[in-house]
């Protein structure tokens, strides 16, 4: 089987609040948009269309899967729920450590210009 | 007006592509119906104003949607095109096999007619219909049409490794000198016209990039794809018009040599026997014809060096695409 593609390309703040949703436990698509808005603090408030487009590219990298359905109740419904991938979770890392990286890198600067 | 919305949001999504809209749209119809009665609580204006927020970001999802349909079809096109190591079926093989069988039909039949219409002297007829007399054009005309209709076939069904014969075909009209005898300088020019029209057609029946990207993709999966090809041009570079009487009977057995190697090399499932059968149908075809030559000429006739130039030039592209492929991986594990 193919390895996902590992992209090293800094995420989109979307992608990345996305992913930070999920990180926790599996979420569907509606628990997704609230979440994102709650971690960004109401900055990042997601469309359908943008989270749907955002989820397919995901499920094609393989950083995140669909992990179960479930009938919601009476409607009986089905409900698809995403969760991070192992690959998803290291690329997720690997962008917390590039921002840090970035975060830090400004704090020396600043250090020393404020010195 | 929620319902409506509702309503008026899955007709937008009936425009996504099939796959996606499969995949995500009914799910996408719950989370905008989810927004619309969480608006809902804050009155009509907030609803209005969500309708809005979404639709702006319908143009995005379309784009990402058709791209990431593109992506699907053309990985499914590769998959299914020529697996190197598959064994065709025979109906494929058969396909493969049919320019050939058609150019031994062209001299069996040609043959029979050229007795036929000669002995109630039709033949005047046709020279007045054709520049050139019915044994270099009408049996030819036949074949042509074989050959594109072929083409026409393979274009539709992305060049599948059956299709190969035929494009091997087309380099014997695209370089006149090819022809030594036959159906070469009177007849060649005639072929323009219709493959410009059997283009045209392919393209409007399916005006797509997909057929090229899926030959070229073969080609550089399968460099044997390009021997393949040859073998249509070893027929007609054993062309011989010069010997009368059982000049067909000679011709006709070379090219169903060849017949033989199509059928083999489609139905082998190894790399190697492939080419094995391959450049056997082509040296026996070609001694043959030679040796026709030989008894007629009381000697061969044929410059060595021009047959291994030849030789050359048409394996050119295979032993090219074989180096790629051998360079490549030696090239990665180095980075």
């Amino acid at each position: 089987m193919r390895e996902p593609f590992e992209d090293r390309s800094p995420l989109t703040e979307a992608t990345f609040y996305i992913l930070v949703s999920m990180a926790v436990e599996p979420k569907h698509g509606y628990a997704i948009l609230k979440d994102v808005k709650e971690v960004s603090q109401g900055r990042v408030a997601l469309s359908t269309g943008t989270l749907y487009g955002v989820l397919s590219r995901l499920l094609d990298q393989g950083l995140i899967e669909r992990v179960e359905e479930e009938e919601a109740g009476e409607t009986g419904r089905v409900r698809k729920f995403y969760s991070l991938s192992r690959c998803g979770r290291r690329r997720l890392e690997a962008e917390m450590e590039r921002m840090l990286g970035l975060v830090a890198a400004a704090q020396r600067r600043l250090a020393q210009s404020g010195g | 007006m929620g319902k409506r919305l509702v309503g008026l949001y899955s007709c937008m999504l009936a425009w996504l592509p099939q796959g996606f809209r499969e995949e995500f749209a009914e799910e996408m119809m719950q989370v905008f119906a989810a927004r619309v009665r969480e608006a809902g609580s804050c009155g009509n204006r907030e609803v209005f104003w969500t309708f809005i927020k979404e639709l702006r970001a319908l143009p995005g999802l379309w784009l990402v949607a058709y791209q990431r349909e593109r992506r699907v079809s053309n990985m499914k096109t590769w998959e299914s095109s020529a697996a190197p190591d598959d064994r065709s079926s025979w109906g494929a093989a058969l396909a493969a096999a049919l320019p050939l069988v058609g150019f031994v039909c062209v001299f069996a039949m040609a043959g029979v007619a050229r007795r036929l219409l000669g002995a109630i002297h039709l033949e005047v007829l046709f020279r007045l219909l054709w520049a050139d007399a019915m044994r270099i054009a009408v049996m030819p005309i036949v074949f042509y049409l074989l050959l594109l209709g072929g083409l026409l076939a393979a274009w539709l069904k992305d060049f599948p490794r059956w299709s190969y014969p035929y494009l091997g075909w087309l380099l014997v009209f695209l370089v006149p000198s090819l022809g030594s005898s036959g159906l070469n300088d009177p007849t060649l020019w005639r072929i323009w016209g219709p493959l410009l029209v059997t283009l045209l057609l392919a393209i409007l029946l399916r005006p797509s990039l997909k057929p090229l990207r899926a030959l070229f993709h073969g080609w550089r999966q399968d460099w044997t794809l390009s021997v393949f090809a040859v073998l249509g041009i070893v027929a007609f570079l054993n062309l011989f018009d010069e010997m009368p009487g059982p000049r067909e009977a000679w011709q006709s057995l070379c090219t169903a040599v060849l017949v033989v190697g199509a059928i083999a090399y489609m139905r082998i499932s190894s790399r190697t026997g492939r080419v094995a059968v391959l450049l056997g149908s082509m040296v026996v075809s070609v001694a043959l014809g030679a040796g026709v030559r030989a008894y007629y000429w009381h000697g061969l006739s044929d410059s060595v060096v021009g047959w291994a130039a030849w030789f050359v030039v048409l394996m050119a592209p295979a032993l090219f695409s074989a180096a790629l492929r051998r360079l490549r991986p030696s090239r990665l594990a180095g980075q």
